[in-house]
Formats: C-alpha cells, sequence, structure tokens
C-alpha cells in the first residue's frame, strides 16, 4: 500500500475504526516511515485540540417550554384531522355537490314550484275579473263615468266649436300633465267596463283618439284643431255623452 | 390512562402514541430529549436553536408516527436520533438563508481572521480554540459537518452514522478525511515549530 492510503487510514486509525488486521499493518507501516509516523502524530494533536473543543456540557434546556410548544402543535393537528376525519371527502367535493344540488333545487323550483305562463294570463284575467266584481260597483262606474264625461265637455265643446278664425288658440287651455291624466283616467274606465258596458266602451274609445290628437297637436295648428272638431262631430261624442250620462 | 415508564418498554408507548395518546408521547419525549438537545447544540452551539430542533424533531416524529413501523425491526431512539439530525441540517441550512439575506457574500473566513499568537494549547483561549473549529466546520457542507459531528463529538461508528445519513461507509470515510484534513491545514500554523515540521516532512 501507498503512503496516501495509509494516511487516509490515519483518521479512522484515531478513531479506532480499523479493522485489527488493517490496524496491524498501518503500525507496522508507521514503525518504518518518519512520514506517516509525523502525520499520525500531528493528526493526534489536531484531535486533541479538536477534544478540547468539545462541548462538556449542554446547558439545561426549558424542557416544560419545550413540551409544551410541542403538545401544542401535536393537540392543534390532532382537531384538525378529527375535523378531517368527519368529512370523508376533500373540500372540492363538498362544493361541487353543494352546485350540482343548486342546480337541481333550481330546476325543481322551475318545474313545479313556479307557475307557467298560461296559468300566469290566467291568474291575470281572474285578478281583474276579481276587482270588477268585488271593488267596483255598477252605481260607482257609472258616477265615475258621469264625473270624466263632465270634466271633458267644455274641451270638447270649445273643439267642437271651433272656427278658422280662431287660428287654433284655444279658450280652454290644459296642460300636458293633465291631458295625461285625463287619459289614464279614461284608460282605466275603458278597462272597467269592457265587457259590462259596450257602448260606454265606444265612446271612451273616441275619447281616447280625440285626447290623444289634442296632447299631441300643437298650439297654433290649425288643421289638428279642425281634425279633432270634425272627429267630436262625426261620432257624435258629445251627444252620446249627454245620453249615457241620462242613462 | 396512567403509565409506568419503568415497566412499559418503547414499543408499547409508541403503539399508544400512534393510537394518539400523547401521554405516551410525552414519554419518549422524556427517554429522548437529552440525546437530541446533544446533538442539536453540537451542531448549532446554541442553546435557543437546540431548542428549536429538539421541537421541530418531535413534532415531526409525532406526524410521521402512523408510518414507524414496529415490526421493520428499527428502534425509535434510532429513528427519532435520524430525524433529529436532518432537522438540525434543515435548521442550519435556514439560519444561513436567514444569515445571507442579511449580510449577503459575507465571507466567515475573511470575517475573523486567525490569530497567530493563540496557543490552542492554553486552557484560557479555549473558547477561542472553538471558535477556530467552528470557523473551519462552517466551511465545510452540512452533511460534512454533520458527518464530522456524528463521529468525532457523539461518537458513533462508521456504519451507524451511514446508516443515518443515508449513505455508504465509503462515503463517510471519504468525508471525515476531507474534514480532519481541513483541520489538520487551519490548525498547522498554531502548532508548535517541531509538529509543523514533522507536518512538511
Amino acid at each position: 500500500m501507498k503512503c496516501k492510503t495509509y494516511k487516509e487510514q490515519i483518521v479512522l486509525y484515531l478513531y479506532d475504526d480499523l479493522t485489527d488486521r488493517e490496524t496491524t499493518e498501518l503500525e507496522d507501516h508507521i514503525k518504518c516511515c518518519a512520514e506517516c509516523a509525523a502525520d499520525l502524530a500531528y493528526t493526534r494533536e489536531v484531535f486533541q485540540i479538536l477534544d478540547d473543543s468539545k462541548v462538556e456540557s449542554v446547558p439545561e434546556a426549558d424542557w416544560d417550554r419545550c413540551w409544551s410548544a410541542i403538545s401544542t402543535d401535536i393537540t392543534d393537528k390532532a382537531k384538525k384531522s378529527e375535523r378531517k376525519r368527519l368529512f370523508l371527502f376533500p373540500g372540492w367535493v363538498y362544493a361541487g355537490a353543494s352546485l350540482v344540488l343548486i342546480f337541481v333545487l333550481g330546476i325543481a323550483i322551475g318545474r313545479f314550484w313556479l307557475p307557467s305562463r298560461s296559468q300566469v294570463s290566467t291568474a291575470d284575467a281572474t285578478r281583474v275579473t276579481a276587482i270588477q266584481q268585488i271593488g267596483v260597483t255598477p252605481e260607482y262606474v257609472q258616477q265615475s263615468l258621469n264625473d270624466h264625461f263632465e270634466s271633458l265637455k267644455p274641451l270638447l265643446v270649445e273643439y267642437a266649436n271651433y272656427t278658422n278664425e280662431d287660428n287654433g288658440k284655444e279658450t280652454v287651455t290644459l296642460d300636458k300633465e293633465t291631458l295625461e291624466s285625463l287619459l289614464i283616467q279614461n284608460y282605466l274606465l275603458k278597462k272597467i267596463v269592457a265587457e259590462s258596458n259596450p257602448s260606454a266602451q265606444e265612446i271612451l274609445e273616441d275619447l281616447d283618439l280625440v285626447l290623444r290628437e289634442i296632447k299631441n297637436r300643437r298650439s297654433d295648428d290649425k288643421t289638428a284643431s279642425s281634425l279633432i272638431k270634425n272627429l267630436i262631430q262625426e261620432r257624435d261624442i258629445l251627444f252620446k255623452m249627454d245620453v249615457m250620462q241620462i242613462i | 390512562m396512567v403509565y409506568d415508564k419503568r415497566t412499559m418498554d418503547e414499543i408499547a408507548l409508541v403503539q399508544s402514541a400512534q393510537q394518539g395518546d400523547t401521554e405516551a408521547f410525552k414519554f419518549l419525549f422524556e427517554e429522548n430529549k437529552r440525546r437530541i438537545l446533544g446533538l442539536a447544540y453540537q451542531y448549532t452551539k446554541n442553546i435557543e436553536d437546540s431548542e428549536d430542533i429538539l421541537q421541530d424533531t418531535f413534532i415531526k416524529a409525532y406526524n410521521s408516527l402512523r408510518r414507524f413501523d414496529i415490526q421493520d425491526h428499527t428502534n425509535f431512539s434510532s429513528w427519532l436520533y435520524r430525524i433529529g439530525i436532518n432537522c438540525s441540517i434543515d435548521h442550519l441550512r435556514k439560519v444561513k438563508r436567514d444569515k445571507d439575506n442579511i449580510m449577503p457574500g459575507g465571507d466567515i473566513m475573511d470575517a475573523s481572521a486567525p490569530d497567530h499568537t493563540a496557543n490552542p494549547h492554553n486552557s484560557h483561549q479555549k473558547k477561542e480554540v472553538r471558535e477556530r473549529v467552528e470557523l473551519v466546520l462552517s466551511t465545510l457542507t452540512r452533511r460534512q459537518r454533520m458527518i464530522f459531528i456524528l463521529k468525532h463529538y457523539q461518537e458513533l461508528s462508521i456504519k451507524e452514522i451511514a446508516e443515518y445519513m443515508d449513505c455508504s461507509e465509503g462515503s463517510v470515510k471519504k468525508q471525515l478525511f476531507r474534514t480532519v484534513s481541513a483541520m489538520k491545514k487551519h490548525f498547522r500554523r498554531y502548532m508548535p515549530e517541531d509538529s509543523y515540521e514533522m507536518q512538511n516532512i
């Protein structure tokens, strides 16, 4: 063996980690090799330094604090694993299942609970009939019609008496909001009398037409004023209104 | 459940701890704490760091306890010791990273240049010698450092070290030789003249 190999073995020799045969071989070699003997002596000295640097006693640890930290950690983990054990599957499975459940419930509610369109239409019709039957008496309807006609008469008379000399100017002036509310009132009455009083409904439809024309005409529009006059006269609106009020 | 640690052997304690009995695990802690702390302290030379390593070791051991196979003829203490070694190496890695973050590119060897007048044989300078040994160890890899500590300070056999470090005995011998060579090189300048001359023969 070469000195290099023996020098490598010196470390193990000092650690007492050579076999008996290796130990004998190295000791024999050192007896006749000054270089390896010097290396052994020097290594032994370094080992002495290293031994001197060895920590003789380890300072006492705060064992209670250490165990407390360990205990807290493992208890927390145990609680977490216990919580995990309650759920058989990972969290994403529950999230997915919830979504599917919501979807299925949505379909079920839409299919079985909410009324269909035809059912909604029927319900609307029933509701209208109920209003007509319960809240509105024929006397009340008649009174409402009379009041409505009364409020419209001055306006209609003025348009019925319109001449070209008036240059489209009105003596009875109504703002747009008043006309709008008259139109709404007309519409509601028309709805209420829809089936029960066809004659009244006819007059109300004519009035609807006239009121819209009045609402849309410009203040100096002679043509529109003539048109409205013709409408009132041709359809005998004022006469019909008087008859209806007498009835 | 009350345990008498004198009568209940390690296997029974491990089995109980595996079933979640923290009291049994505490007995295992009591039995092994000094050995793990000794290893960690020898490795870090710092009691606070050693306590951290001790805690990490037992927490990791508890978390891996279900994987510890009693039938595998593995001694629990050896298994725990192996975890302690890994925790120590990991801890040093973390400490080094933190240190690098504070002083990037810092050279430990240059930072504390050797004092040529120091005499390692003087007991008053023992602390300084320890620092020098630490200086050399800090230039080694973490595995080399651990192998040296396990051999020189924990006095384990080459075979045991190979098992703990999960490498061959040949590799352990090689790492040890390199470490001692580094020590010899570093301390050559502090040796008495005759030793120095002998080294240069």
